[in-house]
């Protein structure tokens, strides 16, 4: 539900609970909460793909917020501040997940190479999850660029408000959303929707290869690891 | 041919971030390009894609989990966070509130005693006409130290500060500052009135035992109280009535008040791990040797 609704029906605003937050009162902040928690549960869900990281993350986003809530300075919105504070807390559990040994990301050529090979990553019966093969193509992202991609494309972010909420330029996140969707296309073509051409299968394949080859801006930037 | 544009170059063409001229020229290769042509439309399939995955919507046992916890972290922030300076100054009129939904007492909401329990604040309220607040760390004698007297609150004139009291071991002494307050309470409504007053007080930013070691700031505006003397006298009382009646648990708060219409002092516990928190009303000349206990809840279930 947006502020404006809020507002519109005689509540208080974000900006007034979160005063009165600060303020003492024991009762704003989990009015201010209920007011965003779907949203915000969206944004954490969609980051990390597993529902329960993405309670934890919810958890310690919420908690790290009501704590901190008297260094808001006003410079965004309430919910912009709370969004960030979410993918924060997503960020920095995908960032230890990556550093974990053990974690996926550390073979990201060799499965870039079986992406372009034209075998696709998902069940080979054909049988296809969407959503699995979804979150394992997103998986295989850099956090930063995962993060535009959740705000920007599955949840319908304009480009200023998720550079307000990831901290960055507006020029940022669409390098990041380019680059995220130029690493997913060959992974997802497989998922697309009906009615979208294709090209059979072996000419795709060829053509996979020539960009794997001559475009190495693919891989390149600042924000691969 | 000109040379195939990056892979970001073409994805970057929907999200209109190339300068015009380099638009113009990744445009003009893609119009004659069937490879760029057909990556060009993966790339922009992703977004759709990526927008009709199905995402669960958040259970409702974990929105009751995080109200819970929120609710915690507010009785915590009660029970330990400084007071900031808005909220002294915007401090509420106690008489003016009422229990709010959350922070109910046994037999008013199960939920809301749990998260007290949880949380591990501690009141003491006690009556009579003296003011004392003290931290339980031992057995140890109480002593105290405090001229601090009694100084309004700004902005809260139901409140004013009592002394400074110190006790328990020498090695673990603390100290707590003591509140005054006009509030009548009541057997009946003992433990909501007891929340409210840790609340009001933390707002107020007197509640929260310290190290000893320092006394406590005394705030903006504070003067001696000539009653300050008897208030010693009393708190040397009380202090040992703390160690008589509430035992090791951690003091919260101990405010100076009435008990049905008659002089008493609110003692609230907090709950530990394997305690709860509790609320007692005695009587000012409560000590060791004489417990008063006017009224004793439990302040949760567990």
């Amino acid at each position: 539900m947006s502020d404006r609704a809020q507002a519109d029906q005689g509540g208080p605003s974000d900006e007034d609970l979160l005063r009165r937050h600060i303020d003492g009162d024991p009762d704003a902040f989990g009015v201010l909460f209920q007011r965003h928690r779907d949203r915000l549960w969206a944004v954490a869900i969609r980051t990390l793909g597993d529902p329960e990281e993405a309670a934890d993350a919810l958890q310690d986003a919420m908690i790290a917020a009501f704590r901190r809530a008297a260094s808001f300075r006003g410079d965004s919105a309430v919910t912009t501040w709370l969004h960030r504070v979410v993918v924060n807390a997503a960020l920095d559990r995908m960032r230890r997940r990556a550093s974990r040994p053990t974690a996926g990301g550390q073979d990201d050529d060799a499965l870039d190479a079986l992406a372009t090979s034209g075998r696709p990553l998902s069940d080979p019966s054909g049988v296809s999850d969407t959503a699995m093969d979804v979150r394992a193509a997103l998986r295989r992202l850099v956090p930063e660029q995962q993060a535009a991609l959740v705000l920007v494309d599955m949840l319908g972010y304009s480009i200023a408000d998720a550079a307000g909420v990831l901290g960055v330029s507006e020029g940022t996140v669409k390098s990041r959303a380019a680059r995220g969707r130029a690493r997913l296309a060959p992974r997802l073509a497989h998922l697309r929707p009906p009615g979208a051409s294709e090209v059979n299968s072996e000419q795709d394949q060829r053509n996979r290869s020539t960009h794997q080859r001559v475009l190495p801006g693919q891989e390149g930037g600042d924000e691969t690891r | 041919m000109t040379r195939h544009p990056s892979a970001e170059d073409l994805a970057s063409l929907d999200l209109d971030a190339l300068k015009p001229r380099k638009a113009a020229k990744v445009r003009a290769h893609v119009a004659n390009c069937v490879e760029c042509t057909q990556f060009a439309s993966r790339v922009s399939a992703v977004p759709t894609i990526l927008a009709s995955v199905p995402y669960p919507s958040m259970p409702p046992s974990l929105a009751a989990q995080l109200d819970a916890a929120l609710a915690r972290e507010g009785v915590q922030r009660l029970a330990t966070a400084p007071a900031t300076e808005a909220g002294r100054r915007e401090l509420p009129a106690r008489h003016a509130r009422k229990a709010r939904a959350g922070w109910r007492l046994p037999g008013m909401s199960v939920f809301a005693t749990r998260i007290v329990a949880a949380a591990g604040a501690l009141v003491i309220a006690g009556a009579g006409g003296y003011e004392i607040a003290a931290y339980m760390s031992g057995n140890g004698t109480g002593t105290v130290t405090s001229s601090t007297g009694s100084a309004a609150l700004p902005g809260a004139d139901h409140l004013a500060f009592g002394p400074t009291v110190q006790y328990g071991e020498r090695s673990a002494a603390k100290a707590v500052q003591t509140v005054r307050a006009d509030t009548n309470f009541t057997g009946s409504n003992l433990g909501a009135q007891a929340l409210d007053a840790v609340r009001d007080a933390k707002v107020a930013g007197v509640t929260g035992a310290r190290s000893a070691g320092g006394t406590a700031p005394a705030p903006a505006g504070s003067s001696a109280n000539s009653a300050s003397t008897n208030h010693a006298a009393a708190a040397t009382g009380l202090a040992s009535c703390l160690d008589a009646v509430v035992g090791s648990q951690p003091v919260q708060l101990v405010e100076t008040a009435k008990f049905e219409g008659k002089p008493a002092t609110i003692i609230v516990t907090a709950p530990t791990a394997g305690h709860s928190a509790e609320v007692w009303a005695v009587a000012p000349d409560c000590s060791t040797s004489h417990p008063d206990v006017l009224a004793h809840q439990t302040l949760s279930h567990t």
